[in-house]
Order: structure tokens, then sequence, then C-alpha cells
């Protein structure tokens, strides 16, 4: 899949993330990830972010997401929502 | 819908909001998704709001009702970050602070509590941060789920106002209605909405606390006090008829519960204190639903609690929390609603009285949805059975069943 046009998906509310993804043309994977609990939990969120771009088998994407604390599945949601609004 | 996509709903409604320049609060149940619904939440809720108008200039209010529960959005003109103290000291202090969630907006984007400073929100089962319990299932569900129903129960029971608030607040945020006013809609009235039942409610709350000793054993008194609360409530509503069924019968029900302790003296004890209230029979003029039960032989709540409200304590109570459609259809196919009655004919309340005891006899309660639909279309109201509905929630919460 390419990412083709920028896309958001997701709230800043408590427990739940927001998701941006842009076109990156030939550049690769690019991530950026703030989050409440970044320190503890934060390579355990961008595995799971990889995860779903692997799926989608996207190679060149830039990805911001924001996290207020969502679940894993809840992550997953929202990345996933986010690229399908790309194409 | 799911409750993402609630959620994203909300937030797109919120940026729409924000791009005025006021500051938005949203106040929904800190809880698990599964409970979010359950109406001890809601309550909490609406406990929150109460006190939040009372430290915030309000300018504009919403709500809506989904998967994530009720959900009240407050317009301020207060700044981001003075509304995000006030909110954050609510949730720190109040002892439903922690049921709570109180989102601050500015400018489209949250205020965090590390913006001003203030250490994040503590999981109330082992004081650790609560994103990190969140995040790495430190607790099971059902203890999680367990502690908020519990929190919030013993918050209601402490009084009796919040707990008949507590009854009002489940027929309010029922998913169908059947013409009366409801979170998403206001059902077939034009002049109200559930704004004006959230301020009538929050006078009769208060009120209720006051009822004493003295009036529960005293017709005459207790009527002197009803008109009181009567009076409070229409100032609150600028003269709307919002919970006036509901007053009588949570007069009579919360005198009998502060009287007497079992169900049977309950009961015995409002057949005494209402043997008073057929003098009203014979009275003139009528109130419309007097009239009703004069010239039409129907049951009238009037009728139930001559009755002690047997009905309500013996056969409806028992079974709230198998489902509110079920409920409904007991309640509609049972009870004269005089409500209705006003807007139609004999023919049309009966007519629907026996659609709601086929879907009963059929257990098809799927198929409430289009008895609720032929209320709105008709331009009918269920306002009598939306106060029964609210008193068997009363008495359900008293009784240890909910």
């Amino acid at each position: 899949m390419i990412v083709s046009k920028p896309a958001v998906a997701g709230t800043l509310e408590s427990n739940d993330c927001y998701v941006t993804v842009l076109p990156n043309h030939s550049s690769g994977i690019q991530l950026v990830i703030r989050s409440i609990v970044m320190q503890k939990y934060g390579h355990l969120i961008e595995k799971t972010i990889r995860e779903v771009l692997e799926e989608y088998q996207i190679e060149h994407v830039s990805l911001t997401l924001e996290d207020k604390g969502a679940l894993d599945f809840t992550i997953k949601a929202r990345v996933k929502t986010a690229l399908e609004r790309s194409v | 819908m799911s409750i993402l996509e609630a959620r994203e709903r909300r937030g797109l409604r919120m940026k729409a909001l924000a791009s005025s320049s006021l500051t938005w609060i949203t106040i929904k149940a800190n809880a698990i998704s599964s409970i979010r619904l359950h109406p001890l939440m809601s309550s909490m809720v609406v406990i929150a709001y109460d006190e939040l108008l009372s430290t915030i200039p309000l300018s504009k209010q919403e709500a809506t009702l989904d998967a994530e529960g009720l959900v009240i959005y407050v317009a301020t003109t207060l700044s981001g970050k003075e509304a995000k103290k006030r909110c954050v000291s609510l949730e720190e202090n109040h002892p439903i602070g922690r049921l709570v969630d109180l989102d601050v907006f500015e400018g489209g984007s949250s205020i965090s509590r590390s913006e001003l400073g203030i250490a994040p929100r503590l999981c109330f089962l082992c004081e650790q941060m609560a994103a990190q319990c969140v995040r790495s299932k430190t607790h099971d569900i059902s203890v999680i789920e367990a502690y908020s129903l519990n929190e919030a129960r013993d918050y209601l029971l402490k009084t009796q106002g919040r707990s008949a608030m507590f009854g009002m607040v489940a027929e309010l945020t029922r998913l169908r209605t059947y013409g009366c006013v409801g979170v998403m809609h206001s059902g077939v009235h034009v002049d109200m909405d559930f704004f004006t039942y959230l301020a009538s409610m929050r006078v009769l709350w208060h009120q209720f606390d006051l009822i004493n000793h003295q009036m529960t054993g005293n017709f005459t008194q207790l009527r002197a006090f009803g008109q009181r609360i009567e009076a409070h409530m229409f100032e609150a509503t600028y003269g709307k008829n919002t919970h006036k069924g509901a007053i009588f019968l949570f007069l009579f029900a919360i005198s009998a519960d502060m009287a007497k302790k079992s169900i049977q003296k309950r009961i015995e004890h409002i057949r005494w204190l209402a043997s008073e209230v057929k003098k009203d029979f014979d009275q003139t003029p009528l109130t419309y639903g007097l009239f009703a039960s004069k010239s039409y032989s129907i049951v009238s709540i009037r009728h139930l609690v001559l009755d002690g409200l047997s009905w309500v304590y013996q056969t409806l109570v028992p079974m709230i929390g198998v489902s509110e459609d079920e409920l409904m259809a007991n309640i509609i196919s049972c009870i004269d609603d005089t409500t209705t009655l006003k807007r139609s004919d004999l023919a049309t309340l009966r007519f629907l009285q026996s659609w709601a005891k086929e879907l009963l006899s059929r257990r098809e309660y799927d198929s409430m949805k289009e008895l609720d639909d032929y209320y709105m279309k008709h331009r009918l109201s269920s306002g009598g059975c939306a106060d029964i509905y609210a008193l068997a929630y009363y008495i359900a919460l008293r009784e240890g069943k909910v």
C-alpha cells in the first residue's frame, strides 16, 4: 500500500491516541511518538505501529502518534484507520 | 457505532467547537467501556457537572450518549489553564472525582496535567500512575468494574436525594425514550431538552434531601413540601413541567423509605399516607390526570399510589438489571399513562399497551424500537411511564438491586 495523501485518525482524549500520516516518497519510514508513558512503553508502542505498517506493506511514510494512554488494540485501530484514509 | 468511532466523531465536534474563543470541558465517566452506559456511571457525570457549574462560569453546553456513555460538554469563558486547574481539583478532591474524566480543550488541543506541572492521575486500585496500569493491564477487568460501581453506589446511597437523582438519571439516559426527552433528542417536546431536565434535577435532588421524619408521617406537611419543590422546579425550568409526576411519586417512596424498614411495611405506610389522596378525586377543578381517571376508568399513577406502589416494589424492581426494553414493555403495557392520553385518545393508549404486551409475550424486545418510533411519529409521549421507570430505579438502588 502507498500512502498518497495526508490523513488523521483518533482523538486526544484520555486512553486514546491521535495519528497523523503523511506521504514520505522513497524516504522510508519516519516515526514520531509522543506518549505519557513514553519511558516505560515507548518501545512497545513503536513495535505495534511497525507491525501494522508491515501488515499493510508500507515502506514509505511519515507517521506521528500522540498517545494519551491508549491500549495496543486502540493504537492498532487508529493507525489502520489513518492509513486507510491516506490512500 | 463503536467506541472509537464515537470518540472520533466527538473529537471532530470538539474541533469545530474549539474554533470559537471558548474553552470546552468534556465530562465523562472514568470507567472501563463495559460499564460506561450504566446509570450509576451516568449519575457520576451528572454529579461532576453539578459541581463544575458551581465553580465555573458557563456559556454553552451540549451532551451525547453513545458507546462512550453519557458525555456532557461545557463551554466557559475561563482560560484553558484556569479551567483545567479547577477540573483537576474536582478530580482530586471530590469524593467521586476519581470516577470522572474531565478533559479541557482550548483552540482545538487538549490541556494536559503536565502543562500545569500537576502529577498524572493515579490508579484507583494501587496508586501507581493510572496510564501505566491501563497499559500493563495490571488489574483484572472485573475488579476495576466492581470498584467503580461500588464507589458510585456508595456515594449515591448516602442521601435520599442522591438516590432519587440516580433514578431520574437512569430514566433520562435511556436509549429509547418513547416520545420523552432524552440525551440525544427532545422526543416530541419542543419546549424543553436534556438540559431543562438537568436543571430541574439539580434542584430536586437537593430538595429531596430536606425531607425530614416529621413530614414522612404527615400527608398535609408532605404535600406542602411537594408544592414547594414544584415551585422550585418551575423556577429552574422557566415554567416547564419536567418532573411534577416524579415529585409526587418520590415523596411517597422517600417517606416510606425513611419511616419503615421492610418492603411490606413501606407499602402499608404509603397506603396509609395516600388515603388522603382519595379526596383529590372529588376536588374541582381537576388536573388532567384526575380528569382522565374519572372519565375513562383507567389505572393512573394515583391509583398505584393508593395501592402503596406495591406493583413497583414487588413486580418492577425485581426486573431491574434484566433489560431496559423489557422493563419499559412492562410499564407501558400495565400503566394507563395520562400523558399519552392527553396527546391522543383511549383507543390509542389501549393499542400501545396491547402492542407492548404482545412484544412481552413473544419476548421480542428488539421490536421495542418500532414502538419507540411509533411514539415519535405520532407525537405521543410516555411521561407517566418514565416517572415510574425512574422510581423503580430509585427503589432498586435503595434495595441493593443495582
